[in-house]
């Protein structure tokens, strides 16, 4: 658990299910760069924390959006159209986290503005790497737009 | 005795009287002494003038006595007859002559025209045929007989005027032969029917006992017909019908053989062939053929045969020639029809038999022609069809789009093609092809529009179930698709769960639990990896149908080296050695054929005995296919296991001995079978494995 004032980097995670989201925020865990998670569970949730309605007024607005593909509702695909439609949101990266390889999926994703695609590698140590490797380019290499 | 002067002077008046008498009778006997020598001048000047003019006429006079007696013939008529006839009696003329009435038949002596004269009767242009044996060939005569009578009208001769008509007679026979032959001809639909016919009407016009009509067919002579069929010529009918070859003796076989007529003018000096001794115990005695040409081949021989011995006689040759090629003519024109009448029936009968409607309308849309099953399917009679138009038969509507597409047909010239569909009153759904096509006459003009359709429901709802059957198998492949996109994200993800949460507890907790969880973990780890790559596995193995490419022109060469790319490092760090001959084109998804061979050769590698690996990659053509092979000198494969080795998740070996899921053959079996080919291997445990394979060549691809 990171101290507030650690904070660096605003992460939000959508993901429906709490055993992969918990590791994710594991693997964010285990490295270095102060990030805050924020895990939301499907895309309409998604678009209120982006939105800042009702219960999300305070929620800080993300520099990186990880989403996962299968979500009830609102699904990463639906969700990515909202974002990348939205003149204020669309600028912040969207990262798809996923288990499908499919060449669709894939293709579905870029053809709608996905700024990459990454798929979750089945076993722990690889996953930890990708993280790590994520965490490293978003925050490390990249400039990200001012806010 | 006293004679007294008035006595003498009486006497003496007496005699002046008498000598009167005497004188005038002189003179009268002088005057017609003198009148009787002018008669008989007279006579002499007639009878000179009448003999000058006998001796003189083309036409043969005689005069015979009531006896019979010749009593003058004139030099007419020896020249005519051949013969002088002064030496003989007409009583017994039949013994030196035969006679022949015009009709052939022999004359009663009775009948002839001095016998009828000297009966009182009169004659007029009587035709004779008359035949001396010294002179064999005979000629026609036209005889004019008249008895002589004497004053009282008693008969006491006849005289007979006679004229050669033998060259008119001979004309005459020849035009009637002629006309027989034509007629016959005329008459007749082939050789066959018309052979008889033309054998009797050429010997009965020209006054031949035998004839015999010939064709060659399959290089043998064959009788078509002979006249007569009976009597004394019996031996000559059954000869007749044997068919003769080229090599065989005889008049026909040597007319046919040289295409010349040929004239046996007496048959005793003939060969002895058994033809020629028949027909001279038949009593013929002259045989002559002429050939049958049409179309420059000797297609058949007339032959003929005389009872009488005849020096040739070119003219009747001549006129056999104009007869055997009216004959060649008719044969030739009966070929030519016979060859139209199997065309027509063909088309007829293509016409009539294919199941299709075929009809013709003219340019204002009556229909002109119709076959059969088109009469069937409208329910109506040809001949109330004929006439009419689409109007008749048709609703307004329809009639319309038949009559608007025979127009276009007609505007364009062109085949017209279209499937129609239509509804039938029952409600059933009916598909009927159409082809129309323009007609034109023999100048080129188009005189309307032929149409051809046939029902073709049955293709069509053949066609609509397999449409059906297909969009039903490509649902079908997308829900396995979609099975299999399930099986490799739904089932991963609690797996991927498993082994996470494993490995984090592992990560975390190593030093704060004992040696048995730390065990326990591991295998839970190791049970949930393995999980995954089965279904890693499954997913690979079901794509291979669902996900493959079209197939096209390949190089199994580039798709060979391609793999041993993949499979560098391994080969690398086994030291292995791969030889691989040229390989060739075949039809083939290259990136299957990429993995066909990698599995192949990762097997090769995998399974490799104490040597380091040697392997050798080759195909040979084998008909429409190009058999592969990939033999190796690894541990072999017991033959009790070469089913079992393509089947998946079937493997002979423990894991720790060599690791695999038993997918790698079973993907290579499903790929060659989707490129239509077959796998199997040739092995015994311990000497190496050879997996064969084959796949379709290329068109066109060489060694």
């Amino acid at each position: 658990m990171q101290a507030e004032n650690d904070v660096m980097f605003e992460v939000l995670l959508v993901e429906d299910n709490p055993a992969d989201a918990r590791l994710t925020r594991e693997a964010f865990a285990e490295t270095r760069y102060g990030t805050r998670l924020s895990v939301v569970t499907d895309g309409y949730e998604a678009l209120r924390f982006l939105r800042r309605l009702g219960q999300y007024a305070d929620a800080p607005r993300p520099d990186l959006i990880l989403l996962d593909l299968n979500m009830p509702k609102l699904d990463g695909c639906g969700l990515l159209a909202q974002i990348k439609r939205d003149d204020d949101l669309r600028r912040i990266p969207v990262i798809m986290l996923t288990t499908s390889a499919a060449d669709s999926d894939v293709l579905r994703c870029y053809n709608l503005h996905v700024n990459s695609y990454v798929p979750k590698p089945p076993d722990l140590e690889r996953f930890l790497d990708v993280v790590a490797k994520l965490k490293y380019f978003w925050f490390g290499v990249v400039r990200l737009p001012p806010k | 005795m006293a004679t007294t002067a008035e006595d003498i002077a009486a006497l003496q008046e007496k005699v002046r009287y008498l000598e009167g008498l005497v004188e005038s009778y002189e003179q009268t006997l002088l005057d017609q002494a003198n009148r009787l020598e002018l008669a008989m001048q007279e006579l002499k000047q007639q009878t000179s003038i009448l003999q000058s003019v006998l001796n003189s006429i083309g036409d043969g006079v005689a005069v015979i006595s009531k006896d019979g007696r010749f009593l003058l013939n004139n030099p007419a008529s020896v020249r005519i007859l051949g013969i002088n006839v002064g030496e003989d009696n007409y009583k017994n003329w039949s013994e030196n002559y035969e006679s022949y009435r015009a009709d052939g038949q022999p004359y009663d002596p009775n009948d002839l025209p001095l016998a009828r004269a000297i009966r009182g009767e009169e004659v007029d242009e009587a035709e004779e045929f008359m035949r001396h044996w010294r002179r064999p060939e005979g000629v026609w005569l036209s005889v004019t007989a008249r008895p002589l009578r004497d004053e009282k009208g008693q008969v006491q001769g006849g005289v007979a005027v006679f004229r050669d008509v033998t060259r008119r007679k001979r004309t005459e026979r020849h035009l009637a032969a002629q006309y027989a032959v034509v007629r016959v001809l005329a008459e007749a639909s082939t050789l066959d029917q018309a052979a008889h016919g033309l054998v009797r009407a050429a010997c009965e016009s020209l006054g031949l006992q035998f004839g015999a009509m010939w064709e060659v067919r399959q290089n043998l002579l064959h009788c078509l017909a002979v006249w007569p069929e009976q009597g004394e010529v019996a031996e000559l009918v059954r000869l007749s019908q044997s068919p003769l070859g080229s090599d065989s003796r005889g008049l026909p076989v040597q007319v046919w053989k040289s295409g010349q007529p040929l004239w046996i003018g007496d048959l005793m000096d003939e060969d002895g062939s058994p033809r020629a001794t028949a027909a001279w115990h038949a009593g013929m005695r002259t045989a002559f053929a002429v050939p049958i040409v049409s179309r420059t081949a000797v297609t058949g021989v007339l032959e003929f045969y005389s009872d009488q011995i005849r020096a040739c006689e070119p003219d009747l040759i001549q006129l056999l020639g104009s007869l055997s090629s009216l004959i060649g003519q008719f044969c030739e024109r009966k070929h030519a029809e016979e060859a139209l009448r199997d065309s027509e029936a063909l088309f007829h009968s293509l016409v009539e038999t294919l199941p299709l409607n075929i009809l013709r309308k003219d340019l204002q849309g009556r229909f002109i022609f119709a076959n059969q099953l088109f009469c069937k399917n409208l329910g109506k009679p040809l001949n109330e069809i004929l006439g009419r138009t689409d109007y008749d038969f048709f609703p307004r509507e329809l009639a319309e789009k038949y009559r608007a597409d025979d127009r276009r047909v007609l505007a364009t010239q062109k085949v017209f093609e279209d499937i129609e569909a239509h509804v039938t009153p029952a409600g059933d759904k009916l598909y009927v092809h159409v082809l129309k096509a323009p007609v034109w006459d023999a100048a080129g003009k188009v005189i309307g529009v032929q149409v051809i359709f046939w029902d073709e429901t049955a293709r069509k709802v053949a066609e609509e179930k397999l449409q059906q059957t297909l969009a039903e198998l490509a649902r079908s492949n997308r829900e396995l698709e979609l099975f299999a996109y399930v099986a490799s994200h739904d089932l991963q993800e609690p797996l991927r769960m498993v082994s996470s949460y494993c490995q984090l507890l592992q990560r975390r907790y190593k030093d704060k639990l004992d040696e048995d969880a730390n065990e326990f973990i591991s295998y839970a780890v190791d049970g949930a990896l393995r999980m995954q790559t089965l279904i890693n596995d499954l997913l690979a193995y079901s794509r291979v149908g669902t996900r493959g490419k079209p197939l096209v022109p390949t190089s199994s060469e580039s798709a060979l080296i391609k793999a041993m790319n993949n499979l560098k490092l391994a080969i690398e760090e086994s030291g292995a050695e791969i030889t691989h001959d040229p390989l060739p084109m075949v039809v083939g998804d290259t990136v299957q054929l990429t993995q066909l061979f990698q599995n192949l050769l990762g097997n090769a590698l995998k399974f490799r005995g104490q040597e380091p690996p040697r392997i050798s990659v080759g195909a040979e053509r084998q008909g429409a296919f190009w058999k592969f092979w990939v033999q190796d000198n690894g541990i072999g494969i017991d033959p009790a296991d070469f089913d079992r080795i393509f089947i998946i998740f079937q493997r002979l070996h423990s894991r720790d001995e060599y690791p695999g899921t038993g997918i790698g053959l079973a993907i290579c079996k499903k790929i060659v079978e989707r490129h239509g080919g077959k796998i199997w291997v040739e092995s015994a445990k311990g000497q190496g494995a050879k997996f064969l394979f084959t796949l379709p060549a290329a068109e066109g691809s060489g060694t």
